[in-house]
Order: C-alpha cells, then sequence, then structure tokens
C-alpha cells in the first residue's frame, strides 16, 4: 500500500525527476564519484598510473599526521585564511556602504570595477599581477622606488618571509569584489523606514551604522564570513600561478601540496598519499564549518530576539 | 646528467600558450594530407630535404595511420620535414605528429595507454620509467620491427645499450635518437657586457674570484638595468645541475652525485659546499638578477638576451634558441668558471637521449620500424643534426662531424664544451639489479635541490650542516632500498656503487667494468 503511493507520487513528479535528471548524473560522475574514490584511493599504496597498487589500511593517515610538510602547510593554510577572511569582509564592507549611498553617482561603474577581478580567470590574474609585483621591472617596485619609500626593490613573491602575504594580498584583491555583492545584498535588506526614524529622532551617521545596519546585518556576517573562509582554503590556482608553493615551500598551502603528492613530485606520484592528506585535511576543514554553522543559528536566533523578542 | 631539465619547466609563458598550443597540434592532427611543415616552418630552422630509402620489411599497402608524439622543443621542425617526405614516399601512410609540452604528455601518454589510443611512437613522460611500462606490457620490443635489427644496433656507439635502461630481458624497448654528451651548464653570457667587465671567458677559463669580480662589475655598469647574472632559483632541478658543474670545476668528481671511488654520496664534500657558498655570495653581492627566486630555466633564459643580464649557466638548446630566435644577440659560450687548478671534466651517459618507444597495442609496428631505422640512420642523424642542432645532438658520431659546417661559432662552442665530457660509468651496467633498487628508493624531502633553493633564497644559514643530514638522508635511503630489493630477490650490494679504477678524467670503457 505504501509503496504503492510512493510510486504514484513519484509518477505524478515524473517530470520533476526527468529535469533534475542531468544534473544528477552530472554530480554523480564530477562530484560523487571523485568524493567517493578519493576515500577509497586514501587507503592504498597508489602511484595513480601503474596496475601495482596496495590496500594499506590507515597507514597513508599514520604518514600525514606524522608528516612536517603537510603540518606547516596546514598551518600556512589557517594562517592564509585567519587574514584573507577578515580582509576581505572588512574591506569589501567599507566598500559596500559607500555604494550603497543611493545618492553616489556613478554607482554601478564603482560595483563593476570591483567585482572585475571576480571574473578574471584566476590563473591570469595570478600570472599579471607576479609581473607586477616583479621586483626588476615591476610597475609596484618602480612606483615605491620613485617615491622614495624603498631604496631597494622590494621581492614580494621571492622572499619566503614575505611571499606568503603577498599572495594573501591579491587574493583579497580578486576575491573582495563577491562579498560586496553580498554586502549589497544584506545591506538592501535593511528597512529604510528605520534609516528615516533614526535621522528623524537625529541620529549621525556612525550611530545609524553602529545601531541598525549593524546589527540587521549580522546573521549575514556570519554566512558570508563562512564562504569566504571555505573560499580561503581553496587556493590552488592562484598559488600555483604565482609562486607554485615556492619560494623554499614556504607558500606551499594544503592544495599545492596535494597537488606536488599527487602529480608533480620528481617522477614519483602517490596518488594514495596525497588522496589521505585530502582526506583528513577535508574532514578538519568540515569540523569548522560546522562549528561556524552553529555559530550562524546563534546568530539569527539572536537576532531575532532583538527584532521582536520572539524565539 | 640525468635529466632534462626542460622537461619539468612549466613556464608562465608556456602555460599561456597551452591552451593555443593544444589547438594548434590538434589543428595539425585533424588535417589528412601531408604535414603542413611550410606554415608551421620557423625562421631559422634549415631547410633540408630527406631522401626516404625504400623500405626493407614490407610496409601495410592499404590506407594506414601513424602517430607520433614527442616533447617538442627543437625537435618539431625535423619532424614535419621527416613525415612531408615520407608521405611523399608512402602516401598511403597518414602521419600525425604532435609535439607537445611535458606536461601535456604526462596527462596524455597515461590516458592512451590506458584507452589503447596511444600514439604508435612517443616519449615516456618522467613519471612512467621504462621498466614499468616494459613490466605492465605498454611498450613493445623493436627487436622484431626493426630490419637487419643486429648490424642496425651495432651502427650505435658502444655502451649506448643497457640491460635496466632500455634492454630488459635481452630486447630493446626504448631507441635514443640523440645523444646526451652535452654540456648542462655552460656559461652563456652578452659578449658586450663582459668585455665591458674586462673578461673574455672563450679566451681564458675564469676563476671563480674572476667570475663574481665579472658579475658585480656587469652589474655595477647597468646603474639597475642589468645585473651580473640570472638564476633560475623557481627550477630546483637546474640548481643542481649549477653546483654539480661548479663543483667538478673546483676538482670533484662525481657521478649520480656519487663519487665511485668510495660508492658514497658526495653531498658533504667541501666543493659541493663552496659551491652553493658562491652562488649565495652572488646572491649577497646584488649582482643576481631580482626576481630570479621564482623564475624557472626558460624563464630565465630570455632575461639576458633582452639584456637585463649579463651572464645564465645554461645547456646547448640555449644556445639553438638565441641562435635562431635572437639572430642578432651577440653572445658567447664558455666553460663554468673554475676553482683551484685541478678541475674535473663532467660525464655524460652513454645511453643517450630523446628516447621513444613503441605503444604495444600499434596496429602499424612496421611504419614505426621503418620510421626508428631512417631517423638514426646516417642521412637520418644528419638531418637531425642540421635542424634539430647541438640541443640534442646526434647520436650517431659520423653524423655529427657531417653537420660540423653548418654550426654557428656558438654551436661550435657547445660541440668543443661536449668534446671535454668523458663517458662515465653506470653503476647500472656494472649491476642490472641496481634497477630494482632505484624502484624502492624514496624520494628525499628536501632534496639536493631544494636545499640549494632555500640557501640562496635565504632560508637556510647553516649550509654545511643541511648537506651532511641530505647524505646522511640519501644513504640511509639506498640501505633501505637495498634491503627491500635484496627481499625482492636481487642480488646487489653496497660494493655495486664503487668503482675503484675510475678515473674522472678518462672515458670509462666497458673493459673496465671487468677490471674494477
Amino acid at each position: 500500500m505504501v509503496a504503492e503511493t510512493l510510486w504514484r507520487r513519484v509518477w505524478e513528479a515524473r517530470w520533476s525527476y526527468v529535469f533534475m535528471a542531468p544534473t544528477l548524473v552530472l554530480a554523480i560522475l564530477f562530484t560523487f564519484y571523485p568524493l567517493v574514490a578519493s576515500w577509497y584511493i586514501s587507503f592504498l599504496d597508489w602511484s595513480g598510473l601503474d596496475s601495482d597498487r596496495e590496500f594499506v589500511g590507515f597507514a597513508n593517515y599514520v604518514e600525514a599526521v606524522s608528516d612536517p610538510y603537510f603540518w606547516n602547510a596546514f598551518g600556512r593554510t589557517f594562517a592564509f585564511a585567519a587574514v584573507t577572511v577578515p580582509g576581505t569582509i572588512g574591506i569589501s564592507l567599507v566598500i559596500a556602504l559607500v555604494l550603497n549611498d543611493q545618492a553616489l553617482r556613478m554607482r554601478v561603474v564603482f560595483r563593476t570595477v570591483f567585482f572585475l577581478p571576480v571574473v578574471t580567470t584566476t590563473a591570469i590574474v595570478g600570472i599579471v599581477m607576479s609581473l607586477v609585483l616583479n621586483p626588476f621591472d615591476g610597475p609596484v617596485n618602480a612606483a615605491l622606488l620613485y617615491l622614495g619609500l624603498i631604496d631597494r626593490p622590494i621581492d614580494f613573491l621571492g622572499d619566503p618571509n614575505l611571499a606568503l602575504w603577498s599572495v594573501a594580498g591579491v587574493y583579497v584583491w580578486k576575491w573582495m569584489g563577491i562579498s560586496m555583492i553580498y554586502w549589497l545584498v544584506a545591506l538592501q535588506t535593511v528597512p529604510s523606514q528605520l534609516y528615516e526614524a533614526a535621522q528623524v529622532d537625529g541620529a549621525g551617521r556612525w550611530r545609524i551604522h553602529r545601531h541598525i545596519t549593524v546589527p540587521l546585518v549580522m546573521p549575514f556576517a556570519v554566512v558570508i564570513c563562512l564562504i569566504g573562509f571555505v573560499g580561503a582554503l581553496q587556493t590552488f590556482p592562484l598559488v600555483q600561478a604565482m609562486t607554485g608553493g615556492g619560494p623554499a615551500f614556504s607558500t606551499e598551502l594544503v592544495e599545492v601540496y596535494i597537488f606536488r603528492l599527487a602529480f608533480a613530485a620528481e617522477y614519483q606520484p602517490r596518488l594514495g598519499y596525497a588522496s589521505a592528506v585530502a582526506v583528513f585535511f577535508g574532514l578538519a576543514v568540515l569540523v569548522l564549518t560546522l562549528a561556524q554553522a552553529w555559530g550562524v543559528r546563534r546568530a539569527a536566533t539572536s537576532q531575532r530576539e532583538l527584532r521582536g523578542g520572539r524565539p | 646528467m640525468d635529466i632534462d631539465d626542460r622537461s619539468h619547466a612549466l613556464s608562465r609563458r608556456r602555460l599561456l600558450a597551452l591552451g593555443g598550443g593544444a589547438l594548434v597540434s590538434t589543428g595539425l592532427s585533424g588535417c589528412g594530407g601531408p604535414q603542413t611543415a611550410g606554415t608551421r616552418r620557423r625562421d631559422g630552422v634549415p631547410d633540408v630535404k630527406m631522401k626516404i630509402p625504400d623500405p626493407a620489411m614490407s610496409l601495410p599497402s592499404g590506407n594506414v595511420q601513424f602517430r607520433l608524439m614527442d616533447s617538442d622543443d627543437t625537435k618539431a621542425p625535423f619532424w614535419e620535414a621527416f613525415f612531408e617526405a615520407y608521405q611523399a614516399k608512402h602516401p598511403n601512410i597518414e602521419c600525425t605528429y604532435d609535439g607537445l609540452p611535458w606536461n601535456r604528455i604526462e596527462e596524455i601518454a597515461p590516458l592512451g595507454i590506458r584507452n589503447g589510443t596511444a600514439h604508435d611512437v612517443f616519449q615516456l613522460p618522467p613519471s612512467i620509467p621504462t621498466t614499468q611500462a616494459v613490466a605492465e606490457g605498454w611498450i613493445a620490443p623493436v627487436d622484431d620491427i626493426i630490419p637487419d635489427f643486429a648490424a642496425w644496433k651495432d651502427s650505435f656507439p658502444d655502451g649506448t645499450f643497457v640491460e635496466g635502461v632500455q634492454v630488459f630481458d635481452g630486447k630493446l624497448y626504448s631507441v635514443p635518437l640523440a645523444s646526451d654528451r652535452r654540456y648542462y651548464a655552460a656559461l652563456h653570457y652578452n659578449t658586450q657586457l663582459m668585455a665591458d667587465a674586462g673578461y673574455d671567458p672563450q679566451e681564458r677559463r675564469l676563476t671563480w674570484d674572476e667570475y663574481r669580480d665579472a658579475a658585480k662589475k656587469i652589474t655595477k655598469n647597468g646603474h639597475g638595468r642589468t645585473y651580473g647574472l640570472v638564476l633560475e632559483i623557481g627550477q630546483p632541478p637546474r640548481l643542481t645541475a649549477i653546483v654539480r658543474y661548479l663543483a667538478a670545476s673546483a676538482g670533484l668528481g662525481l657521478v649520480d652525485d656519487i663519487d665511485p671511488t668510495t660508492g658514497e654520496y658526495i653531498y658533504d664534500r667541501d666543493e659541493v659546499a663552496n659551491a652553493i657558498e658562491l652562488l649565495v655570495a652572488l646572491q649577497r653581492d646584488g649582482s643576481v638578477l631580482p626576481g630570479s627566486a621564482n623564475l624557472t630555466a626558460p624563464e630565465s633564459w630570455p632575461r639576458v638576451a633582452r639584456g637585463n643580464a649579463g651572464m645564465v649557466h645554461a645547456g646547448p638548446w640555449v644556445t639553438v634558441q638565441w641562435n635562431t630566435q635572437e639572430p642578432d644577440f651577440d653572445f658567447g659560450v664558455a666553460e663554468v668558471p673554475m676553482d683551484g687548478s685541478d678541475p674535473k671534466p663532467l660525464g655524460y651517459p652513454k645511453t643517450g637521449t630523446d628516447n621513444v618507444v613503441v605503444f604495444s597495442k600499434s596496429k602499424v609496428k612496421a611504419v614505426a620500424g621503418d620510421v626508428l631505422a631512417f631517423v638514426t640512420s646516417l642521412p637520418g642523424q644528419t638531418a637531425w643534426g642540421k635542424i634539430v642542432g647541438v640541443g640534442n645532438p646526434p647520436i650517431i658520431e659520423a653524423a655529427n662531424q657531417a653537420i660540423e659546417e653548418s654550426l654557428t661559432p656558438q654551436a661550435k662552442m657547445c660541440q668543443k664544451l661536449a668534446d671535454t665530457m668523458v663517458a662515465a660509468p653506470s653503476f647500472l651496467v656494472g649491476n642490472p639489479d641496481i634497477a630494482l633498487v632505484n624502484r624502492e628508493l624514496k624520494p628525499l624531502s628536501p632534496d639536493f635541490g631544494e636545499i640549494i633553493q632555500a640557501a640562496l633564497v635565504g632560508e637556510t644559514r647553516d649550509i654545511k650542516g643541511a648537506l651532511r643530514d641530505l647524505k646522511d638522508r640519501a644513504m640511509r635511503n639506498r640501505d633501505q632500498a637495498i634491503a627491500a630489493a635484496k627481499s625482492k630477490g636481487a642480488q646487489v650490494s653496497l660494493d655495486d656503487w664503487v668503482f675503484a679504477n675510475w678515473d674522472p678524467t678518462k672515458d670509462y670503457r666497458p673493459e673496465d667494468y671487468k677490471a674494477r
């Protein structure tokens, strides 16, 4: 009886399933299959090429836990996120606040300008920015030298102490446009009556932002942080194009490390071990994301309380 | 030396050109008629006509396709000219040449092997050792497809074919098309800038002190627009080549980072540390082009041709590149600077380079045999030498003499530098079971190149300590690999790396193996 109703319901919604099918097939092929395959491969000692694959259980995971290169890359990755996420979100909020002003002329032009880097191919941005930052003939050093701010060119991408932060700077510039769009959407949800009422009450710009804008866009902030954080862990194309993980591993983030293990190792690729590192890293990110999701719900609850007192 | 450094240099220009390059080659593979050599022929590449002899074995009479893939570089013009002639001779054989960068071969070869559509003849990517390809049955022996095989094999220099390198169980699987007698780290320099600094390295070999002084003077004369030297710090395997050459120039004899008289790794030797210190000193003097830390070798060469730097260490392929692409650039080629009075020559492996293999599932193996027989014959190798140039010199010695008059002065210098090199002993010839040990070796991390890089970017201050540690790790790694290989039946011991009768200044001859 139950089966019959289920079948009837499926049949009635048959067109929905037909339209879902292409996406589902693609998702299975390019998302779910690689995901599951990487779990399986992580238990193998396998180069990824030959037929010589040996099941080694958790040996790859044990090796990853005691691999200093992995932990260095792991630490660097989170340091990178810790700098770029607040940077991107803070700067984009300021830009969004300015561009949200209906009285500002050429708002659309400015929005486009800030958004352009987002839609530019990352590899191209990486290559162009490495030319821009070049200490020999790059315009940044030329400008700094001309202004007398420095007396020797700065090797932004060649100095191991500086390279990661130079890449971080380019990352913030490239991606702040997308956060800006999120902020603009968030800002437009704030009812204009609230601003008008506040103005009538004689509140200044700062107090309006402090007591109306900020509390109302707070839940969005958590979501934007979450998206920004996950994005900041996926840095492969930019780092690969700008430094390739060098010099002396100083910009080797986890994704670049996984790539080196799986494909670029000096003639000895290790797909099994690379998969184990990737799964391990994925789990660590999952835990952090769940913690953030918990934060989102907390923030949403507190906002509802703020708005109407209803739980 | 071990690796052709161009193999893993993914330059940014290459990266950009990748999309376009792939399109070009797909376009070429698509056209059915004779190769479009006329449209692709590069400037400065000599127009050499080839006369294809009648086949010695029967070739397919119906319409067939023959496909060849290699790493292009300077080889594409040869294949284009050859296939044009070959198709004119055999109109029923449609030939396709795909000259691709190594990173594309890394993708295409394994895929083609897996689904049975690999090229009939191709270069194995560095990630697939020949041993593995043979063990997996991916490639076919050429013994039965090359006409008059025994005589053909004898036409190569003695010691070319080695069990464990190209020969497995007595069958030949991999055919070298060029000699690896190449001086990998020759000083390529701007003649004018060098003369302004007061030196002529071709007249008299520079000492390390003079080299450093020349770099300083070029930098000083350049007023921020030209620096003494460009160094490809972003490509560690290249740094190892430069340091090996400098260490040998200071008197250290070495083969594959091993001192054959003791069988030990050379990393902790003073000559090695001093060579690295020399490069660090150049860096500290401010003589190295700013931005070198991220440069790969192919990105660094144009910096000299453009006048941004006075010198670069490079192989003969750079001579060929500058001769063809920058015909007006006045440059010189010289030996690496030396330290002390007893520089040792560099060794080269007799096993050749630019090896190609035949796909085991190829339906036109007879054509593959016919093509390989011609390309390795004297007329084929002479045409190869004239078109490809000294970057990949012919492996047949007579062809090298035949091309001599067509060479530029710089290319002649490359030949002269190659002549200073001696045949190195091969550990594999001494004991073929060393191949089994090599399979068990784990990658060292950080390796030699990464340590040199760390020293040059200021990450490592204690260079000698890092090198001692590297030697300890390398020795332990080899001990473990020997043990692992032995447990699988290999008969091998540490003594197999000791060649007590080795003289670094002389060719190591086949009979020397017996006398060691």
